[in-house]
């Protein structure tokens, strides 16, 4: 229908009488992908509260067993700069002396920083490729935890050492994600 | 070295999480929206400025790359439009001629009370009153009504 002025009828509605960028093949693939980020986002979503980037049921870990005098629950994966709690458990055997040294290797000491030990040792001694702490045990068959704060200072995969005097040692590895 | 590395990673982390969140987290900003931008940004500033380092060095290393960053990015769409594309998507028509676009508003998340919302804010009543109702690429809504003339966005 001509419009009152006598122009030219308007055209046939379509999206190309508007000036548009519009590119639907485009927006149909980036919609595609779009729902390809969010499932992998749910995914990684769901790993982390599992513990896969820190303390959770996928990162805890034993290293020793019960029935030794030395075994340490530890996390897998840890942060950079992040704390992450190492425990150490000790039993007094029967016929042992009242005080445990465990030695730390010096290389994962220097891969973080050791904020705090609880409860503090009795003494720390400083060797060539390990440090050695002296902690106070109870009775025999007395539970001993320490409790040791760790900081990675480091990313990627640190390698820790450590044991009794006298007792094979005990190794596990860390994962440090940035 | 790190301040540089942290800066790029979260600034292409960011890019890539916002446009996957699609443009209505861009567009209008309900009280939610403005908590979720607050708690980003405080969330990233922590993981760009890392620990213990209140430098002025350190902040303007930081602040240097995140503006380069940006000059760069333009400077690339600017070449080449398909990465305009990709970092910015496309504008959408949503209601053509008073008929919505069913697909593309359940795919954009957008629904009728918000194109009410922006038609309003347009000065119309009614949807056969739009002619076209258009995604912006920031998130907005364009109306433009039946009788030709145009109509601003609906966000400021």
């Amino acid at each position: 229908m001509a419009s009152d002025d006598g122009a030219a009828p308007a055209p046939a509605s379509s999206t190309t009488e508007i000036d548009l960028d519009q590119d639907l093949p485009f927006q149909y693939w980036s919609w595609r992908v779009q729902k390809v980020i969010w499932g992998l986002l749910a995914f990684v979503i769901l790993l982390a509260t599992l513990g896969l980037f820190g303390p959770g049921p996928l990162s805890h870990a034993t290293a020793g067993g019960t029935e030794k005098g030395l075994w340490v629950e530890y996390d897998r994966f840890a942060r950079f700069q992040a704390p992450t709690i190492m425990k150490l458990h000790l039993s007094r055997q029967p016929n042992m002396p009242t005080r445990a040294q465990v030695w730390i290797s010096k290389a994962f000491l220097e891969a973080g920083r050791l904020d705090r030990i609880s409860p503090e040792p009795l003494a720390v001694a400083a060797e060539s490729d390990r440090q050695v702490y002296t902690f106070l045990l109870g009775e025999p068959g007395e539970h001993n935890t320490v409790r040791l704060f760790f900081f990675p200072e480091q990313t990627g995969t640190i390698v820790c050492r450590m044991g009794l005097e006298g007792e094979p040692h005990l190794g596990f590895t860390q994962f440090v994600f940035p | 070295m790190d301040a540089v590395i942290r800066a790029v990673v979260l600034y292409g982390f960011m890019l890539v999480i916002i446009r996957a969140a699609g443009k209505r987290t861009l567009g209008e900003m309900t009280n939610f929206d403005f908590v979720l931008l607050l708690i980003i940004s405080e969330a990233t500033q922590q993981a760009l400025m890392g620990a213990d380092d209140y430098s002025i060095t350190h902040a303007l290393l930081v602040i240097g790359t995140l503006v380069g960053l940006d000059v760069i990015v333009s400077l690339v769409k600017q070449r080449w439009p398909l990465v305009q594309k990709l970092v910015e998507g496309t504008p959408l028509v949503l209601i053509e001629n008073g008929v919505p676009i069913q697909k593309h508003l359940d795919h954009s998340r957008i629904d009728r009370a918000d194109i009410l919302a922006a038609a309003r804010l347009a000065g119309l009543e009614r949807l056969e009153q739009i002619k076209y109702a258009v995604l912006e690429r920031n998130g907005t809504i364009s109306i433009i009504e039946n009788s030709g003339s145009y109509a601003s966005p609906s966000a400021p």
